[in-house]
Parts: C-alpha cells; structure tokens; sequence
C-alpha cells in the first residue's frame, strides 16, 4: 500500500525540516526574546550563539535519573515533547506548502500543542521530585484553564472559512483579507495571544515553572541531554505558536506565486514579519508582567478571557463585512 | 567535538548558590553582580533554581556543621563536568571563624573547590572576575576530569 | 457453518456453562477456567460472525425464528449488533480471565462467573431480538445480572446496589410503558419503524423510551448510580457493566432509537445533544475532585459515554459513526482502566490516591496499560480515543451548519478531553509515580491470569490508535447500513476521506507519527551513546537522591490536592455536589412514593411487579392482533 520510497522521502523530509531547520529557527526566536528583554531592562543581552551554546553545553553534560524516578518514562518524556512539537511544525503550512496537509490537520496541531505540556507533566511526575509534583499540579490547572477560551478563538477562523484546513483557512484570508483586521478576528487574537504566552509557561503565566517558588516546576531534575531536549522543544514551541497564530489570523504563512521572484521575496519578508510580531508581542507580555497566582490565572482564563472569546465568536456570526 | 563542547562549556556556564552559613554580605554581592548594571548574560552567565541544571556551584559562607550534609548532597546532585566558586574571606578560609566551634569549613575541605574569591564581600567585579577565571581553567582542562 | 448455528453455539455455550460454574461454585479456579473457555468459544463465534458478515457482504439477516402461541421471536443478526456482540464477547473473556484470581479478594464467591457467563448470553440475544417482549425480558436480566454482580462486593455494597437497580428499573418500567404504547400504535410486537406517526406520540415515545437507554449508559441526568456503587463492588464488576456492557447496550438501543425506530428530528437532534454536552462537562468536573480511584473512573465512564450521546445526537454519518466508534475505544480504555484500578487494588487493598503512590517501579506492566489506556482516554494522538474524538470534532464543527448548538458541543467536547487529562494525571501521579509510601516495599505484581487481559486491551487501544480504518471499515462504517442517517451534509466530507485516503501524503496517517516516534527514539538513542563516549564520566542512573532543597526526606505530595485551586473557583458548583447533585432529585422523587418504597427492597420488587404486568398487557395486546 505504501511505497518503500514514500516511506524514504518522508524520513528525509522529517530529518531535513523538522530536526534540522525548526529547531535552529526556533532557538533563533528564543535568542530574541532574552535580546528583546535585555534591551527592554537597558543592558546589551546574550549574544547570538548564545543559545546554540547552551544547547550544545547541556547535551555535553551527564545525564542524571535520581533515585525515586520511574527510569523509562523519566527518559522518554523529554523525545515525546521534542518530536510532538516538530511534528506539529511539519503539519503546519509554512511557505504555503505542506506535504503533511489532511482534512482536519487544525485539531490534531491544537492537541499537538498541547503535547510538550504534557509530557513535562509525565516526565515531571516520574521524577519523584515533590516540587515537580506542585509543577505538575500547577501546569496542570493551566492546561484546562486556557484550553476553553483557546478552542473558542481558534473556531473563529474554522467558522468564517468553514474548513478545518489551514490551507483553505489561509486561502479565505487570501481572498478575504486577514482575519485580524475584522472585529471578532482582533478579538481572538487577543485571546490567542494570551493563551499563547500561557502556553509558552512565559510571564504572567509562568506558574509552572515558577523559578522562585518552585524552582523549575516539572523540570527540576531533568539535567544534561534530556534538560536539552526539553529546552529544544520550548524553541520550536515557540516558533509553532508564532506560526499557528500566524496561520489562523495573520493571513496565513503563504507565498502566494511561486513564479515570480519578486512575490516570492516579498511574501518571504511578510512570512518573516508575521513570525516577528507574534514573537515580539510576546516578549513584551513577557518581560512587563509579574507572575500571577494559579487562582488568579484560571479565574482570568475562565471569566475574562472566555468572555472574549465568546464574544468573537458571537460576533463572527454577524454577516457583515468587517465583523 | 570537544573543543565546540568546551566553547559551548565556557560560553554558558549556569550557577547555582548555595550559602553554607554566609553573614549574607556575599550572598548580596552575588546578586548585585548578576543585575542589569553588570548585565553577565553578556557571557551566558544564568543563575538557575536547580543543581541538577547548574555548572557552577557558587558556595558562600563558612560551611558549618548544620550546612555541612547538605552541601555535599547538592554537590552531589550536581551533572558532572562541574565546578565549585568559593565566595568570600569565610568559604576561602573561613575568616574570623576559622576557630569557631560549630566550623566544619572552609570549602576546599568538603568538596573541591576551583576558583577561590576572597574579599568580605568581594566586589561584584571580582566576582565576575573569579568566574572568568573558573572558565579559563575549562579551556585548560579542555573538558577534563571533573 | 451457517449464522444461525454461530449464533446458537455462542448463546448457548455461556448460558450451559453457566449452570455447570452454579454446580461448582465452591470451586473457584475451575468454575473460573470454565468461564474463560466458554466465553472464548463466544468470542471466537462473534469474530467468526464479523468475518462471514463481511465476506458474505450482509447487512441484516434473521437467523432464528419461532412462532409461540401466534407471537413471533425471532433473532436478527445486523451488522450494528454484530460489531456489539463482538465487543461483549471479548470483554467477557477478559473479564473472566481476570476475575479467576481477581475474585479471591472478595470472599471468592463461585456464582459470579455463572453471572459474567449469563450477562454475555442475555446481552447478546436481547440486542439480536427482533420482538418487544424478548427484548424487554433479556435486557432486565442484565440489569438483574449488574445487581448480583455489585452485591459480590460484600455487605457494604448492598445498599448502592439496591439504589441502583431502583433507578434502573423504574426507567426500565419507564420504557416498558413507551414499548406498550408503540405495540398499540403500530398493533404488531416486532421493533420495526414508527415512520408517520403523530409528532405527540412519537415524542412521547422517545422519551419514554431514551431514559432507559441513558440509565443503562450512564447519561445525565440518570447517571447517580454509576459512581454510587463503584467504590465497594469488584473492579471487574465495573469494567464488565458500566464501563462496557452497559455502554456497548445503551449506546446500542440510543441509536437504534434516534435513527431507527422514529424518525429523527432536528428537536430530537438538539435533545439528545444537550443531553451529552452536559453528561460529559458535569462528570468530568465531578472526576477531577475525587479520592476515590473507583469513583474517579467511575464519573470518567460517565463523561465518556457524553461523546457517544453528542455523536448520536448530532446525527451526521460523521458523527454516528465518530461516536459508535468511541463506544468501541471506551470499551478498551475504560475497562482497561478499571483492570489497572482492581490490580492496584489486589496487591495493595488500598482504595484512595492518598494512600497510594511510586507504584511502577513495583507493577510496571500495570503501569504501563494504565499510562496506554489514561492517555488513550484523554485523547492523546495516535491513540485510539483521539481517533474517534477528532471524528466527533470535525462532525460538530461541520454540522454548525445544521445547529449552532453542534459547535458548543464541539467546544465542550475539547474541554471535557482537557479535563480528562487532568485526573488521569492526577491518577498516575497519585497512584503509579512520586515516591512510594512505606509499607509496599514488598509489593509485586499481580499474576499473569491478571496481566494478559491488561495487556491485551491496552494493545489495542494501540492498534486501534495506529490503524484506524482497521475497525471502521470491517465494523463501525458497515453498521451505519443499519440505521437511518438523517443528515447528509452537502458539503460534509465522504466519511472514507477521513482515514482512508488513497496517498500516505494526504491524510492523517498515523504511520507518520510511528516514524516520528522511531525518529525520536533514535535521537535519543544516539544521544545517550556518543554521550556515553564522549564524557569521561559515567551517568548516574538511579544512583543519586532527589533534589529537595538539600534535605535528605521524602516528602509525599498526592495528587488528591491537585486540583483545590478549581474547587475554590467553582464553588458553587461543588457545593451543589457535595450535598449529592442529582441524586438528591431522584432521592425526593423517590420520597413522593415513600409509602410503596418504603425499604428499597420492596420498592424494588414493586417496580417488578408493575413491570411484569405491563410485560403481560403487551403480550396481550400485540399476541392479539
């Protein structure tokens, strides 16, 4: 049924773009954001290699399972984040084109993204590690917290294009103009984007990991190779969220004629800028927000923010252009 | 390969602090060291919550013998290649309590220490001076033993 | 052999066998290797069905017809019950399997495989029957069947018991009044259509007619006696009846309701969504905050039953078979489970997360088909509950074309699976991971007989996850021929889109995530060896303490507190709850008849007695025409 070379041409696809060029992307974006944050607090920030290093130095260190883990699924926790998130990367149109596109791909890259959540969960609960426990309890809460008002912000799109394609979302927006730039679009992405930075485990929503209160959450004793791996999935992570709110609301990652240089660089730049903004919003949530308190961030998601969401998504019915 | 994973070694090295008793000056210095006037994520330089993440194990205080176990467990915990600081007079020699009673210090007597910053307080230019230094000694080491 | 003789040696072999194990109920290890042979001969009579069915190319086929003082009772085989049947047959083996050793636990009692035996005979002819009254008779002996089954759990379960075979048959006498009222309308016994009848009657009937089924499900508002009886009775009560025979049986007759017997309707549509959205929010909600492994479970087979109900309701091809395909995969995860719980259960006696944990290092076999079966549950791709949940999804976010309620029931259906999420977690955690409290250093697995059920399951909750269209095209999409489907959306997808497409491109192909997983393990591989070789160090597995501040402790941290902070937030909803929810409602209801019910026993009997009489007034009044 399926052809050896089918089989071969995927690997090489799967090895090319998803372990080669996502993961340097994505620690590009992350380089980004600490430069962002080091300007924003007037100093000259990390410099560019900077989390090529990191990267490279915790794969380099020893790999430690301590005495109360549960040895296999400590080890295996940090490979299902990684590879989860590449594959949301791969499902993903990014210049448009995408070998991996299939009816209803949103949903599986919705629950995707939701994966590297969970295996730190998993992974946090098999190390044994009372903080991770609290880590795991608390990333737990966010996890239901933003997933009602971010289901109901990414229906906007799926409603107004009736597809659960990216592609056919994409090309609405193609047709229609993006989807921010209507009322109830704007809407979600202001959700989006909050859900986004919780999804991140970035500030204000950082609970989890929450670095003073309990030290790393659920990567408390993840050291050397497996640290990396997860520090990778974070990287990619965020350049799967830039693209996902890219691809619903910005106008889609698309170079729209592949004909013509000019489009193509033109669209290239677009592609870029897009990815930017996302990141850039983020970073600036990131970097002028304190911590909010578990209660308080589900609270928010489940009242403030799901107001919102509701309200683009009532708000999306209304047929009248710009609405 | 070891000489990128000794750059990489000496481009990101993460501290982990832990005071053995210290009078809290050193402590201070420390994090003055590590605020945006100094700005040490220039070099890499990151302070984490965990030992299991840490490079470098930046030790304050005399090491008495209520912190005595417990500094050993976290060396203990920590990923090899490692490298400890000793910060301050007290956890170099032990400083005016060197003939305390409850002193199961300095430092170099419990785990092996690499770099040694005197001062009470050392300034946090020489703090981020010792550190340097500590990364020299990776180059020289080139990925070593420890 | 021909269907009929099929049909004949899988009803009869567990209905005799089930008199032999009543002769040797003292002895337990016989009685039990009986019970799992026979029910095997069942279960290899079922697949041997499935398979000439689909050789054969039938969609329905009487195979067994007598006619009794001028009634006739026949036996039909469809290709919906065939895949059920299937279905019961493979969790009665597994059960009994289980149960050989399981059972020690509870006084050993003999007579419980007779029960197991007699509910997997009387499930299968009462989905087969094809006349009212065989249906009725069979379907109670079922019901009858859970309550025995529940008493085994000793003297503390004998009031749930009593409570929930109150509730079940006074919604069973409920249908029996909808049966008498269609026997008169249509004048014939046999279940046929009730097409052109007026829209009083007809809505009459169907409710009648649905609380029953959803009783027998576990929908809301009739769910209470779910998690009632699960904390004293065995754990393979509860995987055999709520978890499966009840979902495989209701579902079944919800169906056969909505898109056989009347005709559908869009009202009837948004019912019997609404109906699901709430059964899979409020027990999902109710799951997170208990402390009871069996009870936990116990609402989770509740809100899994939800997706079913929002698939039936919406009633789009997509749907119907998203949600039969979901009873399927909640049959293998939730008994799964429930398996897991019992192991747990057998090797410690403990009931309650606080006084469980660390326990995969000890059973790391039951860990590993808790952790397959509770990710499965919560949807986790390529595992089968995220196949059938992504084909309710896309079927409620279509069908918004037909009713906005269809995308609320979408977004609660993506709730209630993060939800899920968070208390299988907090039962892994609680119970398998963290560290292990004292007194269970000498814990060890439990014995095989109870192993191999386990596994089996939880493999095909892989298999199933990986190869989708394995059961949809032999079994779910083939019994759609047997039910009416309403809605064919013009722009709904043709349903072989969904997992057949012809290119490995073009779909979502779970072999792409297998050769993701390969890649990833790969990767993990070679990091581990060329660190291994590179570092002049060795790793340290296993070998140093966890990181607590510098202390040397254990501290416990359970997972009965995870989820205070959304107590808290909701509390007026716990509130409600905590004083007993809609148990509270029947509760007053049943007050209303106090002077009958005056102990449950009695009304028990009482509800019988009516049910009876009614049986016989249908008799007569269909034997009559």
């Amino acid at each position: 049924m399926i052809d050896l070379w089918v089989v071969g041409l995927s690997i090489a696809y799967i090895v090319l773009i998803g372990l080669l060029i996502a993961p340097n992307i994505g620690l590009f974006l992350t380089w980004i954001h600490r430069k962002l944050g080091a300007r924003m607090q007037w100093r000259i920030g990390p410099p560019i290699y900077q989390p090529w290093a990191d990267v490279i130095k915790l794969l380099s260190k020893e790999l430690i399972v301590p005495e109360t883990a549960h040895r296999a699924t400590f080890l295996l926790a940090p490979l299902l984040a990684l590879a989860t998130v590449i594959l949301a990367f791969l499902i993903m149109p990014f210049v448009g084109r995408t070998p991996l596109a299939f009816v209803g791909d949103v949903i599986v890259v919705i629950y995707l993204m939701s994966m590297p959540a969970l295996a730190a969960m998993i992974g946090g609960s098999a190390s044994g590690n009372p903080y991770a426990a609290v880590g795991v309890q608390r990333e737990m809460t966010l996890i239901f917290s933003y997933e009602l008002p971010f289901i109901m912000a990414a229906l906007v799109p799926i409603l107004k294009a009736r597809s659960l394609k990216f592609i056919d979302i994409i090309n609405y927006q193609l047709g229609n103009g993006p989807l921010v730039f209507t009322i109830s679009g704007f809407l979600a992405f202001v959700v989006m984007v909050m859900v986004m930075q919780a999804k991140l485990a970035l500030p204000p929503f950082d609970i989890p990991e929450a670095k003073t209160e309990i030290i790393a959450g659920p990567y408390v004793e993840y050291s050397g190779p497996l640290l990396a791996l997860f520090k990778l999935a974070h990287a990619v992570m965020l350049l799967v969220v830039a693209c996902f709110v890219s691809n619903m609301l910005l106008g889609g990652l698309i170079v729209s004629d592949w004909s013509s240089y000019v489009v193509i660089l033109t669209d290239l730049l677009l592609i870029a800028v897009k990815i930017l903004v996302v990141i850039i919003i983020a970073a600036f949530i990131r970097f002028y927000n304190p911590r909010l308190r578990p209660d308080q961030a589900f609270g928010m998601f489940w009242k403030t923010i799901t107001f919102i969401a509701a309200l683009a998504l009532i708000l999306s019915f209304v047929p009248i252009p710009y609405f | 390969m070891s000489g990128l994973i000794t750059w990489a070694r000496i481009k990101s090295p993460w501290l982990f602090h832990f005071n053995s008793g210290s009078c809290n000056n050193c402590d201070i210095e420390l994090l003055d060291a590590l605020t945006p006037r100094f700005d040490v994520e220039r070099f890499g330089i990151l302070l984490e919550g965990s030992p299991r993440h840490a490079d470098v194990l930046v030790v304050t205080g005399i090491v008495n013998r209520q912190t005595l176990p417990r500094l050993k467990r976290i060396y203990d915990q920590m990923p090899n290649p490692k490298i400890v600081v000793a910060l301050g007079t007290c956890a170099t020699s032990g400083g005016i309590f060197s003939e305390g009673y409850n002193i199961a210090g300095p430092v170099d007597k419990v785990i092996p220490v690499d770099v040694y910053i005197p001062g009470c307080p050392p300034r946090p230019q020489a703090i981020i001076d010792g550190i340097v230094k500590a990364l020299a000694k990776i180059q020289a080491l080139r990925g070593g033993k420890r | 052999m021909s269907l009929s003789e099929i049909m004949l040696i899988m009803v009869l072999v567990p209905g005799v066998a089930g008199f032999i194990t009543l002769g040797l109920s003292k002895v337990r290890a016989t009685s039990g290797a009986i019970a799992s042979i026979a029910c095997l001969i069942a279960l290899i009579m079922s697949g041997a069905l499935l398979y000439k069915l689909n050789v054969e190319n039938i969609v329905q086929q009487v195979i067994l017809c007598l006619s009794v003082i001028g009634m006739k009772w026949e036996l039909e085989v469809t290709r919906l019950n065939a895949l059920t049947t299937f279905f019961i047959a493979l969790i009665g083996f597994l059960i009994a399997l289980y149960s050989t050793r399981y059972i020690t636990r509870y006084d050993g009692k003999g007579y419980y495989f007779t029960l197991i035996l007699w509910s997997l005979s009387a499930s299968i002819i009462a989905m087969m029957s094809m006349n009212w009254i065989s249906f009725l008779v069979f379907w109670e002996v079922c019901t009858l069947a859970l309550f025995f089954l529940v008493r085994a759990g000793g003297s503390e379960a004998k009031a749930p018991a009593y409570r929930a075979l109150l509730l079940l048959a006074s919604c069973d006498l409920l249908m029996t009044v909808g049966v008498a009222l269609a026997v008169v309308k249509t004048q014939s016994l046999e279940i046929s259509r009730l097409a052109g009848l007026d829209p009083l009657s007809v809505g009459l009937i169907f409710t009648l007619m649905i609380l029953s089924a959803l009783a027998k499900a576990g929908g809301v508002p009739v769910h209470t006696w779910i998690p009632d009886i699960a904390s004293n009775s065995p754990a393979t009560t509860l995987a055999l009846y709520p978890a499966a025979y009840d979902k495989l049986l209701g579902i079944f007759k919800l169906s056969v309701i909505c898109h056989y017997i009347i005709a559908f309707t869009p009202s009837i549509s948004t019912v019997v969504t609404i109906i699901g959205m709430m059964t899979m929010l409020l027990a999902v909600l109710m799951a997170m905050v208990q402390h009871d492994i069996k009870k936990l479970l116990s609402f989770h087979a509740i809100s899994q039953v939800g997706y079913m109900i929002t698939g039936i309701g919406i009633g789009t091809s997509l749907a119907i078979a998203g949600g039969l395909f979901h009873m399927v995969n909640n049959v293998l995860f939730k008994s799964c489970l429930f398996l897991t719980a019992g192991a747990v259960f057998y090797v410690t006696g403990a009931k309650e997360v606080e006084r469980l944990g660390g326990l995969a290092k000890k059973m790391p076999i039951t860990f590993a088909c808790a952790l397959i079966a509770a990710l499965a549950i919560s949807g986790v791709p390529p595992l089968n509950g995220f196949a059938s949940k992504w084909m309710i999804y896309q079927a409620a976010f279509e069908a918004t074309e037909i009713s906005p309620v269809n995308a609320v029931a979408g977004i609660i259906a993506v709730l209630t699976s993060a939800l899920t999420l968070a208390s299988f977690i907090k039962y892994l955690h609680s119970v398998f991971l963290g560290p292990l409290p004292r007194g269970y250093e000498n814990v060890e697995e439990v014995p095989l007989s109870m192993r191999v059920p386990m596994i089996v399951l939880a493999a095909l909750c892989i298999v199933f996850g990986l190869l989708p269209q394995v059961p949809l095209t032999y079994m779910i999409i083939p019994a759609l021929s047997n039910i009416h489907v309403t809605y064919g959306l013009p722009t709904s997808l043709p349903l072989e889109w969904v997992y057949l497409a012809p290119s490995a491109w073009a779909t979502w192909s779970p072999i792409v995530v297998t050769l993701i997983a390969l890649l990833a393990l790969a990767l993990g591989w070679i990091i581990y060896v060329t660190g291994k070789r590179v570092q002049p160090f060795v790793y340290r597995i296993e070998a140093v303490k966890p990181f607590v501040s510098g202390e040397d402790l254990i501290i416990y941290y359970h997972g009965g507190h995870f989820y205070g902070p959304v107590k808290l937030s909701l509390k007026r909803f716990y509130s409600i709850a905590d004083k007993g929810g809609f148990s509270i409602a029947w509760r007053s209801i049943a007050n209303i008849f106090k002077p009958v019910l005056k102990s449950p026993r009695n009304g028990v009997f009482f509800i019988y007695a009516l049910w009876i009489i009614m049986i016989i007034l249908v008799a007569i009044i269909g034997g009559g025409t």
